[in-house]
């Protein structure tokens, strides 16, 4: 089966198959969704107008049975950070796409009736723009479900709540699960609003079974796979604590490393803390059911996610995350795990970030618009975005627009987008990234954490800026070209530690493909397409000056260490230039 | 010396001979000075297992020796993200 790309064109209703360029051929997610997006899209077009795109591409190793494989990348110039944008997104609709041998979907044009909105069905036989009909204006739960009931459970669902059909720039893009929940979203950047903007409520993939996918060397890409299983399973973080107590585990080490942003980014501490993080959530699922160890899609070995459930017993939520736990929890000074999981379903439904609206809700809280820690308030507050009310716009509209609406100076984004669930100011590698990743504040553009942290691939003092720059670079490059592959970044735990884990990552690559890419391709490939995405960031306007956290970070001291934010200017300077 | 303990993802005090045996948070009286890899052989909880520690929430290797108020949390190998 040839591997071709999918023209949509939402100005005349047209899909095409095209064949996939040689400049294509060895690129998948990220890669080649911000290929595309550079070639394509004109830097200063307006992220919501008829000349931006959304791409969609599976990893280059997505659709294979490669352990934790099955990202899908969606890219665009954003309408929240007005950069490159590209998130990924676990779920079952990736490994669908790249196994109907769809190597991207470039979404182009307008429809000419506003309000109007359609969906894309791809099988095996058809591709086909119908019209979304009845699934206009629904949530995602609702939408989720009436799709399986019509065309057939097991569906693939890529779709957008009411806040991406409202062009809300806090809109993210969800991904179902197995099970069907919409909760892997693609999240950050408001990449909804501009799937909005396009008219397409949702991609519905019908695709069963592993597909006929090529593979250059069949028994390379086999030995890969062996090892890096092998490697996935036997390491501490990706066999043992990921899959019991998922990702929010993270909740009590950044607390007591005093960089759990808290009540606004105003300390790095949350008393609550032990009562929103992943323990809790292990035994709540021994206690109430739900569970722990839950693959977001087929052939994750990780199973880091999870289903929550009310304390009768019965379905709540799927998953809560570290950084939902965090945003909608201590960073709103909320410590009911049961108003967390509430606050993640309406998010969910409504088709938000749950990092932006947390923080969105932090900011709106110094305000005064409710108080903090008042998680029914909070939860009141969130389904007014559903509605399109005026505050609810507002709030959709994330971090720096709510900041900005009720004179609050204690914002905590990088190019308007909201940071997630590490302290700068006590972790100062994650400001560094923050600073100068190409896609506005983003902990999984250059995850520093790991070393400054957790101890995984070394160690360094997280209260000390020296060295930052070069660390943070490191992981930058390192992250764009997992991000490209299709893996999930958690394999970084298991390849930063494991050699063998490691070499198995790049020969499943270069099985699949042929290629004979070493470690040190592995930096020159990130390196230059970290490039490519800081080239239309400058022609979009972009300077080293938006390269900067906010002010407050440089001013303020966050207990309980009672550090600002030390690193040098000329150090942020040089993550790219040097 | 009293020091506080917290031990998290699953670490317990696994030493049945006191006080705190299955406890993950608890208070703790030092009877002589030790280190930190005195301490968790003392509790029961491998060096291997117990890779990040922080006392009063500062990172700190085997070889500190405990004080008087300290505050130590420990953690096995853990990620997320």
């Amino acid at each position: 089966m040839g591997k071709f790309m999918l023209r949509v064109n939402m100005s005349d209703l047209s899909v095409k198959k095209e064949d996939v360029s040689q400049n294509h051929r060895l690129l998948g997610g990220r890669a080649l969704t911000s290929t595309i997006i550079s070639n394509e899209v004109n830097p200063t077009c307006h992220p919501l107008g008829p000349n931006n795109k959304l791409v969609f591409a599976p990893g280059i190793i997505t659709g294979t049975t490669a352990p934790s494989s099955g990202r899908l990348s969606v890219g665009a110039k954003s309408p929240l950070t007005g950069t490159i944008k590209e998130a990924n997104a676990g779920g079952i609709p990736g490994q669908k796409i790249a196994r109907l041998g769809i190597h991207a979907i470039i979404v182009e044009g307008q429809p000419k009736e506003k309000g109007k909105f359609y969906i894309l069905r791809l099988t095996p036989e058809t591709i086909a723009l119908e019209e979304a009909g009845e699934l206009t204006g629904k949530g995602m739960y609702e939408m989720n479900e009436l799709i399986w009931e019509k065309y057939g459970e097991g569906i693939g669902i890529i779709g957008i709540g009411p806040a991406g059909e409202m062009l809300m720039v806090n809109a993210g893009v969800s991904c179902n699960d197995p099970e069907n929940s919409p909760g892997r979203y693609a999240g950050r950047g408001g990449l909804g609003a501009v799937m909005g903007s396009k008219g397409l409520k949702a991609i519905i993939i019908e695709q069963k079974g592993l597909g006929d996918i090529a593979y250059a060397n069949p028994e390379l890409f086999k030995q890969g796979q062996q090892k890096l299983t092998k490697g996935l399973q036997e390491h501490a973080v990706t066999g043992q604590a990921l899959p019991t107590y998922g990702t929010a585990v993270l909740i009590n080490i950044l607390n007591e490393a005093g960089g759990l942003p808290t009540r606004n980014f105003s300390s790095g501490r949350f008393e609550g803390a032990s009562k929103i993080g992943g323990e809790v959530i292990n035994e709540w699922s021994k206690t109430r059911g739900g569970k722990v160890g839950h693959a977001c899609h087929p052939g994750c070995v990780i199973k880091c996610s999870n289903v929550v459930n009310h304390p009768d017993g019965t379905y709540h939520v799927s998953p809560v995350e570290y950084e939902t736990a965090w945003s909608l929890g201590a960073n709103c000074g909320i410590d009911s795990l049961d108003d967390i999981a509430e606050m993640n379903r309406i998010c969910n439904d409504i088709g938000l970030d749950t990092i932006e609206a947390g923080a969105t809700l932090g900011v709106a809280m110094e305000a005064g618009v409710i108080s903090f820690g008042d998680g029914k308030k909070a939860i009141e507050l969130l389904n007014e975005v559903g509605k399109g009310s005026p505050i609810g716009r507002i709030l959709g509209n994330g971090t720096a627009f709510t900041g900005k609406a009720f004179g609050v100076v204690r914002i905590p984004v990088v190019k308007n987008q909201a940071m997630p669930a590490y302290e700068p100011r006590a972790v100062k590698g994650i400001g560094v990234t923050y600073a100068t990743s190409t896609m506005g504040a983003d902990h999984t553009a250059g995850y520093t954490i790991a070393t400054e942290i957790l101890s995984v691939g070394g160690k360094a003092d997280p209260l000390v800026a020296a060295e930052k720059g070069a660390m943070a670079k490191g992981f930058q490059t390192a992250t764009i070209f997992i991000d490209a592959t299709g893996y999930c970044l958690f394999i970084a735990f298991a390849i930063l530690d494991l050699p063998d884990a490691f070499q198995g990552m790049l020969d499943t690559i270069n099985g699949l493909l042929g290629t004979s890419y070493t470690a040190e391709d592995f930096s020159r490939f990130g390196a230059e397409w970290l490039a490519l995405e800081r080239k239309f960031n400058e022609a979009a306007g972009f300077t080293k000056q938006d390269d900067r956290l906010p002010e407050f970070m440089y001013y303020e001291k966050l207990p309980p260490h009672n550090h600002v934010y030390d690193v040098p200017d000329e150090i942020l300077d040089n993550v790219h230039s040097s | 010396m009293n020091i506080t303990v917290r031990l998290f993802a699953g670490l317990r005090c696994e030493n049945k001979r006191l006080e705190c045996f299955g406890k993950n948070d608890f208070e703790h009286v030092l009877s002589q000075e030790m280190n930190l890899e005195e301490f968790l052989n003392c509790i029961g909880v491998s060096v291997q297992v117990a890779k990040i520690i922080f006392v009063n929430g500062l990172f700190k290797p085997l070889t500190y020796v405990l004080r008087d108020a300290d505050e130590i949390s420990i953690f096995p190998p853990i990620g997320g993200g």
